[in-house]
């Protein structure tokens, strides 16, 4: 950024772009006092300055901000709004941003060659949802075609396929969350057949286009099916279900629940009882789409708790709920060499106090799994760590599934290796 | 109506030739002047290992009817194994297309070596009318 701004750079349209919105709006309150930089862990590497965009974005200087090398390092994790005395949402201004940056025709650079914003982009502009693999419903279990409880997949099937090589198996949540609302629930869950992604990853890339037709698209299909209530087991389609969905697209009549909510009610009540024993020392990631976002902080750690009879051991990493870092990497944009340190800071922190690290989003088990898989060949402690996610240990613990990965060991991912037995999507990445 | 479509809809192939043998075959084919349909577009590629599902998928995005990769036969790659890693990924590739509801059939991975332009030529040809049968992409759901 540069240090003097022109005259000539004041863009009235700008500030008339944020004044649209209460959200953005926010942002011309800012009294610069840096505590967002000061807490971002983007902002400590010095390679985004949140309260300098603030400023230049109050005062209209759009040339300086719009920049693809700029807004592609927020994180969008939500740290520095716990720290804002202004409630500034930083947030919405650079997704924002990002919208206005799509529409001038300037792109990122994307991870993975681009792929999940491919499939997101075609999702989009074919008439149906996905089709799911016949395997995503287990064996003896049930789902139906239409009723009050539906249970919403989003992409965990297709990133199942893409991110097969990091061993992460989010098929295993997919099927794991279908037994679980099998028992819980009075009725088996519907599974909706014709839904798209959740269009997550596409908002806040700022593909707003996309992002719009896909939530439609699932709005229309979940309101034909008589759908109330959906039961998500990721964060991020929770986020977007809840809050983007009735803020962006007509009609949102359903109310959405995260499937550690339920089943914490469910504990609360005395209405679950965990039958399996497993000794284990574990730790819990706030994911910031649940955390940050949706401040669910409490059900996953009254879950984690209630598991205490039967062997589990839950302890706090030192940065915890609000303070919790970011898994480095958001909507598939921007993995840097900061994305893997804030990783593997987290990594060894979980490693600290436990021996497995228990998530609720699917997409910080891929980053974690990502990094651990990169570490594959300097063998250190921190690569015993297990990570799942919140939906298998619930599996487990009822006894309705066994975690896949031998125990002990660090999961499957070293023998594949070893055997030299998958290929990875990724060209650069061998 | 129906008939309309098939009198203007011709597919468009675009193909994947690897620089050693199937960029060759394809050469061959055509100083041999053995026949094809013109449906394909060639993209040339120093080995079939250099392509990413991404490249696929975008192909599919901007409404092409179908997608080929030619390389040189298992064992023969001229940088020893590139021709394995893109089986593999053509295979899941293949996987993520049925998903998203695109027939996998439109997408064909081939062994074809700097000899074989009569092969080039059966492939193009049998592709090509598989993909009339299939019809347009944009028309399956
Ligand atoms: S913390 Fe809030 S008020 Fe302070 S500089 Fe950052 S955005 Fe502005
Ligand atoms: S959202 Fe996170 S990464 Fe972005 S500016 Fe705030 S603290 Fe930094
Ligand atoms: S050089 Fe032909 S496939 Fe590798």
């Amino acid at each position: 950024m540069a240090d003097i701004i022109k005259s000539s750079d004041l863009d009235l349209n700008f500030i008339k772009e944020l004044s649209k919105n209460e959200e953005t709006k926010s942002i011309l309150s800012c009294f610069e006092c840096g505590m967002c930089t000061a807490s971002c862990p983007v902002g400590e590497q010095f390679l985004l300055n949140p309260h300098q965009i603030t400023r230049l974005a109050s005062f209209g200087v759009s040339n300086q901000i719009l920049d693809e090398k700029i807004l592609r390092y927020c994180l969008t994790c939500r740290t520095c709004q716990e720290y804002c005395p202004q409630d500034v949402d930083f947030i919405e201004f650079i997704r924002l941003a990002r919208t206005l940056l799509i529409k001038r025709g300037i792109k990122y650079e994307e991870t993975h060659d681009g792929i999940l914003t491919l499939i997101s982009e075609i999702q989009a502009n074919l008439p149906n949802g996905f089709k799911l693999p016949s395997e995503v419903i287990p064996e003896g279990y049930q789902t139906l075609k239409e009723g009050k409880t539906a249970y919403f997949l989003g992409c965990l099937p297709i990133l199942d396929v893409v991110f097969d090589a990091y061993q992460v198996n989010l098929l295993e949540i997919a099927q794991n969350g279908i037994k679980i609302l099998n028992k819980v629930l009075e009725q088996p869950p519907v599974v909706i057949e014709n839904a798209k992604c959740c269009g997550h990853d596409a908002l806040w890339k700022g593909h707003f286009d996309t992002f719009k037709k896909l939530a439609e698209h699932n709005v229309n299909e979940i309101n034909r099916l008589g759908i109330e209530t959906i039961v998500t087991t990721c964060a991020e389609c929770y986020r977007t279900l809840k809050v983007d969905y009735p803020k962006y697209v007509e009609n949102v009549k359903f109310n959405v629940i995260h499937l550690s909510e339920l089943i914490a009610e469910k504990i609360k009540n005395d209405e679950l009882m965990f039958s399996e024993q497993y000794d284990v020392e574990l730790t819990y990631h706030d994911p910031c789409r649940l955390g940050r976002h949706m401040k669910v902080y409490s059900p996953p750690r009254v879950i984690l708790n209630s598991m205490e009879e039967n062997g589990v051991i839950f302890t706090e990493m030192e940065k915890t709920r609000e303070y919790s870092t970011c898994c480095g990497v958001s909507c598939f944009i921007n993995c840097n060499d900061l994305s893997k340190a804030l990783q593997m800071d987290r990594l060894v922190e979980a490693k600290n106090v436990a021996d497995l690290l228990i998530t609720t989003c699917p997409k910080c088990q891929i980053h974690y799994s990502c990094m651990m898989h990169e570490k594959k060949e300097q063998p250190s402690d921190v690569m015993k760590l297990e990570i799942s996610d919140l939906t298998n240990l619930i599996a487990k613990m009822m006894g309705l599934s066994e975690f896949k990965h031998e125990e002990g060991e660090n999961k499957g991912v070293k023998k594949q290796i070893e055997e030299k037995k998958y290929v990875n999507l990724y060209l650069y990445d061998q | 109506m129906v008939e309309q479509i098939q009198e203007t809809y011709f597919p468009k192939i675009l193909t994947f030739l690897c620089n050693w043998c199937g960029y060759a075959g394809a050469d061959y084919a055509g100083v041999s002047r053995y026949q094809y349909p013109p449906s394909i577009r060639v993209i040339r590629v120093m080995c079939s290992g250099r392509i990413q599902p991404s490249l696929i998928l975008d192909a599919f995005n901007r409404g092409t009817d179908g997608v080929m990769v030619c390389g040189c036969h298992i064992g023969d790659c001229h940088y020893i194994s590139g021709n394995e890693y893109a089986e593999e990924r053509v295979k899941k590739t293949k996987k993520i297309l049925e998903m998203l509801r695109i027939d996998p059939n439109r997408l064909r991975l081939e062994w074809i070596s700097a000899s074989e332009g009569i092969k080039f030529a059966e492939v193009v040809n049998d592709f090509t009318n598989q993909l009339i049968s299939l019809g347009p992409l944009k028309k399956e759901s």
